[in-house]
């Protein structure tokens, strides 16, 4: 058996298949008029409302920031909250442009490396939200309740810090457990399929 | 070109080049339920993409970009989650398997065998190959050198040769 009779065989089953095959031509027409939805990566509104979040945060995060410049308790966590929002923004930004740019028709190694790379990318940009959250959490605290209700809470967080910091600390290290314990798998596969693109694309 | 006429003209390409399309998914793809998945997502994309088709250029090149493409991208989406919820009650492709007989049944499925032991993309490579294009088409379609596709089909045949010599032996 060699590659030539495996073509052989390939070709023999094109017989087969023109004897039995049947086009659904209603099921055709559906997909041209547009009532048949894909499911593979898209353009979708969720990635637009996420993208006008972050913009909106950074926005309200750069005022607070100018206002209160000269307080060290609120510059320092809006600065934070402002980095975060930047990331993301940024991520966001990327990952839209990505799928923007996006086609099909583009050879297969190009398309597929973009893509996931995209994931890949998409990947951290997700996971450095999770990661954060203590972080952001006391951030956002501080400068939500400054900025909402005008009430410094900072004064008594100093108070109680030790409290925060442990409780942070439990939280990310849950979280940094569940990452690696449920998602590693899939950023190594991803991994993986990089690498066999980049094996798949030299010439040996 | 006018809706209608796009429509035609789509439809009477997806007919000619079934063949094709149903073998791509065929070999992504084993469990029927996920191939005729497969198959709409296919066709979906062609069509999406179908008015960026220049006719300059051999319809079968941008067809085969398409559904490896999207073949490729599929069985991965599909491996990291199996929730793909868009059922149809049929599929836009379909194959009665009535008049296969036992000996072409099992020489398909030692060519899948083969098949689904190769990785996404020498899959896409091989199935390229069986399609009888040169060489030169099929590195225009992956985005390779002419040589790589060469010494990767070389290297290819002889990881054939060595497993069924292997068989033989054993």
């Amino acid at each position: 058996m060699n590659l030539d009779d495996l073509k052989l065989m390939w070709q023999e089953s094109d017989k087969d298949l023109e004897n039995n095959m049947k086009i659904n031509t209603m099921l055709l027409k559906e997909v041209t008029l547009g009532r048949v939805k894909s499911k593979l990566l898209n353009f979708t509104l969720g990635n637009i409302i996420e993208l006008i979040s972050y913009f909106i945060m950074l926005v309200l995060m750069l005022k607070f920031l100018i206002h209160h410049i000269d307080m060290p308790q609120f510059s320092i966590p809006a600065s934070i909250l402002l980095i975060f929002s930047l990331i993301e923004l940024y991520g966001n930004i990327k990952g839209l442009e990505l799928i923007y740019k996006m086609k099909y028709t583009t050879p297969v190694t190009e398309l597929q490396k973009k893509m996931h790379e995209m994931r890949r990318f998409k990947f951290w940009n997700g996971h450095l939200m999770l990661i954060v959250t203590p972080i952001f959490a006391i951030s956002l605290l501080v400068v939500g309740i400054k900025g909402l209700l005008n009430l410094d809470i900072f004064y008594y967080l100093s108070q109680n810090m030790w409290v925060y910091i442990i409780t942070s600390s439990f939280i990310g290290s849950i979280i940094v457990w569940l990452i690696v314990r449920n998602d590693y798998k899939e950023l190594d596969k991803l991994n993986a399929f990089l690498n066999d693109i980049k094996e798949f694309e030299e010439e040996k | 070109m006018n809706f209608t006429a796009l429509e035609d003209n789509f439809s009477i390409l997806i007919k000619e080049h079934s063949r094709i399309i149903y073998k791509i998914a065929n070999s992504y793809c084993r469990d029927v339920d996920d191939r005729n998945d497969l198959i709409q997502e296919m066709i979906i994309q062609l069509w999406k993409t179908f008015d960026q088709y220049n006719n300059k250029y051999k319809f079968s090149t941008w067809m085969y970009r398409v559904t490896l493409n999207v073949a490729i991208s599929f069985y991965r989406k599909e491996k990291r989650k199996k929730d793909y919820s868009v059922k149809l009650d049929d599929c836009i492709i379909d194959v009665i398997d009535e008049n296969t007989s036992a000996e072409v049944e099992e020489k398909f499925n030692l060519l899948h065998q083969f098949i689904d032991e190769l990785t996404e993309m020498n899959k896409a490579l091989i199935i390229l190959y069986l399609e009888e294009n040169s060489y030169k088409e099929i590195a225009n379609i992956l985005g390779l050198t002419e040589t790589n596709v060469a010494s990767k089909i070389s290297r290819i045949k002889e990881n054939i040769r060595l497993k069924f010599f292997n068989n033989k032996n054993e």
